[in-house]
């Protein structure tokens, strides 16, 4: 009825803190949970943080909660966004941690050996860091996670044709950041329309 | 080309990871260390508490507003019965005022009923004759055959019950002179204008200002007060307007006073008409002849108390009359100075 059949199973053993409830709603969940941080913070290990810090709070929320297993969803989603962005915020003020708007290799910038770091696309981080906060999550709630222009509204706040746009922005800023793919049989038309939407976005 | 752009975009999917077992592990035991902590709300309890707390907020939101919203309605009902000197008796003016959009007799109802509660209360005699003057302005709007009128009539009666006023004076007025004696109440001066006054309706001639006060004196000066009051602010006009009368009248003294406020005064006029009751009727028995128009209205009365009625309900009026009439004055010089001290000491009443 949610799209989310499973989990508004167990929310309600979530309210209650049912300890069964709780494992279940992870499983269901920390995956995305934990692609949105790292697409947020491009440190597997900050991400993870970030997601059980989540259901730390959840944990003492859940009495509280309304809703069914999408809201259940939202609920987390905005719980890892805000403490994305208190990380965020935390590097800004400690450039040693900035390795999120850096353009060197993430494996370079985090020792962690979890293996995602390591296949991350150099010219992609890179971009990344040159977006805001805002276009950042846009991209990586539809991208990676893939939730809906509805979904995405209730994680970010805000009415569902103003996200729509704000998707749309960040996407145009984003494929004119990035350089063309290699492969492209067209090459010259593409890096034409790449500076086009460069000046656009950069506007 | 178009396809360009989206696979660029589709390199963010290398983002995308899974949750390993550690740090599923891990994370799992943190929140069961969490929930251990945590306080464990039986599913019905969670619910039935919250529910509680809700209720209680509404409750507590509920009677906020009645609170806030009771405070100014409950000072206004507080207010109804004030009387002029009451702590709250400026909420009720304001409350009046208000009122007065709907109900156009709301505020001669107020002044009588004020009246009323200060004769209730034994009010002393200055307070009383402002009030009278109040309801008495009050009342101009106000039809004449009105349940207000009869009541503020009433509530005249008593004072000159009480005090030995207008209702009485008129009668015993023909006394007149006596009454100065008897008219302490109100301003000895006039009172003691009102001997000469003994042609009390000399000094309607004149005087009107102060003849009023001079008539008055014989009657009242108290009725001045009182009833005069009233009186005195139409007599104003009244001396403008009907001096005629008051020549035509000047025999008849202080009807013309009388007259002169059943005519000029618009209010006072009318008022002076009742309050004199008597008097006026006096009045007009009296002066009628010349004052009639104004009289008429006064007439009812009898000629009857003619001076002393006169006086009193004149007085007041008589004020405004006197000025024209400035012809009675028969004791002159005295009745000036009566007049004037009079005036003095009258004075501040009805306009004040």
């Amino acid at each position: 009825m949610s799209g989310y059949p499973e989990l508004d199973e167990v929310v309600a053993g979530v309210k209650a803190r049912r300890e069964d409830a709780f494992t279940a709603a992870y499983h269901l969940t920390a995956s995305a949970l934990t692609s949105f941080a790292f697409g947020m913070l491009h440190d597997r290990r900050a991400a993870e943080d970030a997601v059980q810090q989540a259901f730390l709070e959840l944990v003492q929320a859940a009495p509280t909660l309304r809703g069914d297993g999408r809201s259940l969803r939202a609920w987390l989603f905005r719980s890892v966004r805000f403490t994305c962005l208190d990380e965020l915020r935390r590097r800004s003020r400690h450039p040693e941690h900035l390795t999120a708007s850096l353009p060197e290799p993430p494996a370079l910038a985090d020792p962690s050996p979890t293996g995602a770091e390591s296949g991350l696309d150099p010219e992609l981080e890179h971009a990344m860091g040159r977006m805001t906060e805002r276009q950042r999550t846009l991209l990586v709630l539809k991208h990676v996670v893939g939730l809906s222009g509805d979904e995405i509204a209730r994680i970010v706040g805000g009415n569902r044709a103003a996200v729509y746009a704000a998707t749309a922005r960040a996407e145009r800023r984003l494929r004119a950041l990035l350089p063309a793919v290699e492969s492209a049989p067209d090459a010259a038309s593409s890096s034409v329309t790449e500076r086009h939407d460069l000046e656009e976005t950069e506007r | 080309m178009s396809r360009q752009p989206n696979q660029r975009l589709e390199r963010l999917r290398a983002y995308t990871v899974e949750i390993d077992e550690a740090a599923a592990a891990r994370h799992l035991a943190a929140i069961r260390f969490a929930l251990a902590e945590a306080p464990v709300p039986a599913a019905a309890s969670v619910t039935a508490s919250s529910s509680r707390r809700r209720l209680r907020r509404r409750v507590a939101a509920a009677l906020a507003s009645l609170v806030l919203a009771g405070a100014p309605v409950g000072a206004a009902v507080a207010a109804e019965g004030s009387v002029p000197g009451d702590l709250l008796y400026p909420v009720k003016q304001v409350t009046e005022r208000v009122r007065s959009i709907v109900d156009h007799d709301i505020v001669a109802e107020h002044r009588v009923g004020e009246l009323e509660t200060l004769l209730d209360r034994g009010a002393d005699e200055a307070t009383i004759s402002r009030q009278t003057r109040r309801a008495r302005l009050a009342l101009a709007d106000v039809g004449d055959d009105s349940e207000l009128r009869r009541r503020f009539e009433h509530a005249l009666g008593r004072i000159g019950d009480g005090g030995t006023r207008h209702g009485q004076d008129p009668a015993t007025d023909p006394a007149g002179d006596s009454r100065p004696g008897a008219s302490d109440d109100s301003e000895v001066t006039t009172t003691t204008e009102v001997p000469h006054s003994g042609g009390p309706d000399a000094t309607t001639g004149d005087g009107d200002d102060s003849s009023g006060p001079s008539d008055t004196s014989g009657n009242g000066d108290t009725d001045r007060d009182r009833v005069g009051d009233g009186s005195g602010d139409g007599a104003p006009d009244r001396d403008g307007t009907p001096p005629d009368d008051p020549g035509a009248t000047g025999p008849g003294p202080d009807e013309d006073a009388g007259g002169d406020e059943h005519p000029a005064t618009t209010g006072g006029g009318d008022g002076g008409g009742e309050m004199t009751g008597g008097t006026g009727a006096a009045v007009d028995g009296a002066s009628s002849p010349g004052a009639s128009s104004s009289a008429g209205a006064v007439s009812s009365t009898g000629a009857v108390s003619s001076a002393g009625a006169v006086s009193s309900a004149g007085a007041v009026s008589s004020a405004g009359a006197v000025s024209s009439a400035g012809v009675t004055s028969p004791t002159d010089p005295d009745r000036e100075g009566a007049a004037v001290e009079a005036i003095g000491s009258q004075s501040p009443h009805p306009r004040g």
